[in-house]
């Protein structure tokens, strides 16, 4: 009778050290809640993840060509190429080109040097999405063809445009009034295929695991 | 009574003409029209010129790809700290495979580019990995860095699994936005580390704490048991 007790109770040990070996059936503790504190600069940045700011230094005003135009296709391509740190490219192609330009006469001049673009030639918003969703910018016709601007964010309110005429800006236009143009000029759009610009940077403060970073950031 | 044949034959012979003519005219004009629309079918067939020069390509997603960012001195090519450091992201196979799997940028510090991430740069070389909402993941700087390519690679990984415990980041856009497709193994390929099962040890100890005191609960319960029986 001693011995069955025993074994019973060593049964017992023996199960609840089973139990709590195996991890699925191991109780599990209470998790720390976290909280978070979001800086305002970096909501701030998070906010504009998806706007293209194009340095002051790479703006181009638009220039007149040989033939008397704007070259305000050019200057939206320039800035393209700047942005997405083809600089190079960005140079010889402003050195190089100027005037007016046609979907087709830009397509023949891109792929002769090399470079890789997207493009929709039918309105397609989604275009327009993909552009700013992968932060890379698009230029976009309108004013019914008659000129073509950089489009550098587009929220559901508003959609914010680089004009070479007044690089120094960026201008605010309707969301629906600016696609309404942009379809009625022809539904033109590009970007090059490039490296986007890095987004501001922004660094995660823990109090528990200190950086090794003595200078570290925070926006 | 010939006459009146003559005449038969006469009228029959113009009406045979004019029928002739008629169907002659109404063949040119059947011709004519299918001619015609032979053309306009031809029109409608032929692809329009833009559609024949449209080309659909694949669109790359990557707006979720994290950014390798080295930013060097200017006239960094005479300077041999930094030209090692940009060296090893062409002769160290981790960091090769990091500059391809990320967006790659080289600064150098008078680029307008740089302006932005001056506060991190306290010296050069100066290597930043960060996501893709500008969350720094990893920083690095001064001349030591590329001394020691493979223990950077190690610095990476274990700073990624501090930000990103089991591959999980942080939200990307805190913002809500219905657009939004949720970032699946946004870590570069060559930085996610794989959780080594076999390497993976079981703490017994706690098992064994409990069946030792689950034991000696049932010993002195059966001697107090013992004890107090008749």
């Amino acid at each position: 009778m001693w011995q069955v007790t025993i074994s019973r109770h060593v049964f017992a040990a023996l199960l609840t050290a089973a139990v709590a070996v195996v991890p699925a059936l191991a109780p599990v503790a209470p998790a720390a809640a976290t909280v978070w504190r979001v800086a305002p600069a970096v909501r701030q940045i998070i906010h504009t993840l998806r706007q293209i700011d194009i340095p002051s230094a790479y703006r181009r005003k638009n220039w007149t060509g040989d033939r008397g135009e704007g070259s305000c296709v050019h200057a939206a391509l320039v800035h393209l190429l700047h942005w997405q740190g083809n600089h190079s490219a960005a140079e010889r192609w402003a050195a190089r080109f100027g005037n007016g330009e046609t979907a087709q006469g830009l397509a023949a001049k891109l792929e002769q040097a090399g470079l890789r673009f997207a493009e929709t030639r039918t309105g397609d918003e989604a275009f327009l999405a993909w552009a700013l969703r992968t932060r890379r910018g698009a230029a976009v016709v309108v004013q019914n063809g008659a000129h073509m601007v950089n489009l550098v964010g587009l929220d559901r309110h508003s959609a914010h445009i680089l004009d070479s005429n007044f690089p120094e800006r960026i201008e605010r236009w309707p969301r629906a009034a600016f696609l309404r143009d942009w379809k009625q000029s022809g539904g033109w759009a590009f970007t090059p295929v490039g490296t986007p610009s890095p987004p501001a940077p922004w660094v995660v403060k823990d109090k528990t695991h200190p950086r090794r970073d003595p200078n570290p950031k925070t926006n | 009574m010939r006459t009146l044949m003559a005449m038969g034959m006469m009228a029959a012979l113009a009406v045979g003409t004019t029928a002739w003519w008629h169907a002659a005219g109404m063949h040119q004009a059947n011709e004519a029209r299918l001619a015609k629309l032979e053309a306009e079918l031809a029109v409608c067939q032929a692809p329009p010129r833009e559609a024949v020069e449209e080309r659909v390509v694949e669109l790359p997603e990557d707006g979720n790809q994290w950014h390798t960012i080295l930013i060097l001195r200017a006239g960094w090519q005479s300077l041999p700290s930094e030209r090692k450091a940009e060296a090893m992201f062409h002769s160290e196979p981790l960091l090769a495979s990091l500059k391809h799997q990320t967006h790659w940028h080289l600064f150098t510090t008078d680029q307008p580019e740089c302006a932005k991430f001056r506060t991190l740069v306290d010296a050069t070389p100066c290597l930043i990995v960060e996501r893709a909402n500008g969350e720094v993941v990893y920083r690095e700087s001064g001349p030591d860095l590329g001394r020691q390519p493979h223990a950077l690679t190690h610095a990476i990984r274990r700073e990624i699994q501090r930000h990103c415990p089991d591959g999980r980041c942080l939200p990307l856009h805190p913002v809500p936005d219905q657009d939004e497709r949720p970032a699946h193994d946004e870590i570069p390929a060559v930085l996610r580390e794989e959780a080594p099962l076999a390497g993976r040890k079981t703490n017994l100890l706690p098992a064994a704490v409990i069946a030792g005191l689950a034991a000696l609960g049932g010993f002195v319960f059966k001697f107090r048991r013992e004890a107090s029986g008749p």
